[in-house]
């Protein structure tokens, strides 16, 4: 047990920013503490000030309003997963939010929490940027603000939230209809797996509901932080939902992995696992899957 | 910081430090020592508890969060000093070996069947997914949660 550790439970929004006007470099904002507990055990750093969200009003919903949809950041996996609106509306983010960890981590890791720690494979990191999210942020002058997804993930690897600094919501646009969106990951096992790749596709089908008119998609665990790939994406337009994956798709996944880690030890595995990821992931958007037909694919 | 919890049924109140581990006071201040410390890192699921009826890692929650919420461990399956039916079934059909894993399979277990009450192979093979096991190859372990399943709603 650390001593010496300040406790704060902000219970909105006002009193979240009193709290973070007290934070310093050495405090800690505490979501559903899968990754900090582990981090302060393994470091044996003691915090001046644990600011613990768990209490703020408001920040574990759903909700859709003036045509986006909007996600508390202290929304769990557990409860990402079987929302009715994101199973509907961004399965890509509740087919994530069900791969993660085991059920004991889902129950308590927020999506707040995995924006903020930034890992380079963060599975839901991956699918908001599919997304397009943006994160409204609380910072300590009380100042209310929103950012894309991709500004709040450094281009070394981890986060550039400040210390004063605080997720509270995730928003994005309401899809049209005929999108669809599915999330894949390969990890060395079937359940909890750390991902060694990752990604999340989305598309719109035009009026039949036949040929993939737009597409975009995101991949995680290649490079330090999750990215968008136009190019991967674009190889989609114009194809038949009904086909077979097209080659160009699985090709390009390949070559995305040659050029963003060519020097890497793990590339060879990695160009060959993607193939498989992106098959995956064009049998999950061509059955139009629900979150819950996901399964986590093995090595 | 004063943590006030419901533990196995009871009010508890102590001191614990603010970034004390959930883990750590029922094991330290609270005596319950059923529940394991595997990995800390919540990959094991040794210290798989109950809070609000979900199952979580221990070895991951800051005690300070479990203020005013219920807690579960395996001390609060037996109801006066006679094993529940998922314990029963642990023992009869061989699904304990070393016995450190025991807990946690418990409380992933409980957690389950108060939500599916007949739950599917591929449940339990989910609920359980979190919970490591080094002795048994986890067919008993099955097998003795379909059995407390089956009794349960045969009755």
């Amino acid at each position: 047990m650390m001593s010496g550790t300040e406790l704060l439970a902000p219970r909105n929004r006002r009193e979240l920013a009193d709290a973070l006007r007290r934070a310093t470099g050495r405090s800690c904002l505490l979501a559903g503490g899968t990754d900090w507990m582990i981090e302060w055990d393994s470091s044996g750093a003691h915090p001046d000030l644990l600011i613990d969200l768990s209490r703020l009003e408001g920040a574990a919903e759903v909700r859709t309003t003036d045509g986006m949809i909007r996600v508390g950041a202290l929304m769990t996996c557990a409860q990402l997963q079987q929302h009715e609106i994101l199973l509907g509306r961004a399965a890509c983010l509740a087919q994530a939010a069900r791969q993660v960890g085991s059920l004991q981590i889902r129950n308590a890791a927020t999506i707040g929490g995995n924006v903020a720690n930034a890992s380079p494979c963060a599975d839901l990191v991956t699918a908001l940027v599919a997304l397009r999210a943006r994160a409204t942020l609380v910072a300590a002058s009380g100042v209310t603000s929103e950012r894309p997804i991709e500004t709040l993930l450094a281009d070394q690897g981890g986060s550039t939230l400040g210390h004063d600094e605080a997720i509270v919501e995730f928003s994005w646009p309401i899809g049209r209809a005929g999108e669809r969106s599915a999330f894949g990951k390969i990890g060395v096992r079937t359940s909890v797996a750390v991902s060694r790749l990752n990604a999340a596709l989305i598309i719109c089908l035009d009026g039949a509901g036949a040929v993939i008119t737009e597409a975009r998609i995101a991949f995680g665990s290649i490079a330090t932080s999750a990215f968008q790939a136009e190019d991967v994406a674009g190889t989609l337009r114009g194809a038949s939902i009904a086909g077979d994956c097209p080659e160009a798709f699985i090709s390009r996944c390949a070559q995305l992995v040659d050029r963003s880690i060519p020097s890497r030890t793990s590339r060879p595995y990695k160009r060959l696992a993607i193939r498989g990821l992106a098959a995956d992931l064009w049998a999950l958007i061509g059955a139009g899957a629900s979150a819950s037909s996901a399964t986590p694919s093995g090595s | 910081m004063r943590l006030t919890a419901t533990v196995n049924g009871a009010s508890i109140a102590v001191e614990v430090a603010a970034n004390a581990r959930l883990v750590d006071v029922l094991r330290d201040a609270l005596g319950l020592t059923g529940t394991k410390v595997g990995c800390a890192a919540g990959e094991c699921g040794a210290c798989t508890v109950l809070i609000d009826g979900r199952a979580v890692n221990a070895c991951l929650v800051a005690a300070a969060q479990v203020e005013g919420r219920v807690v579960l461990t395996v001390e609060g399956l037996a109801r006066g000093g006679e094993l529940d039916r998922l314990q029963r079934k642990f023992v009869e059909m061989g699904a304990i070996q070393c016995g450190f894993c025991t807990p946690g399979l418990l409380m992933s277990a409980t957690a389950l069947l108060a939500r599916v009450p007949h739950p599917s192979r591929a449940e339990i093979a989910t609920a359980i997914a979190g919970n490591l096991c080094r002795c048994t190859g986890y067919a008993a372990i099955i097998e003795a949660i379909e059995a407390a399943a089956d009794e349960a709603v045969a009755r």
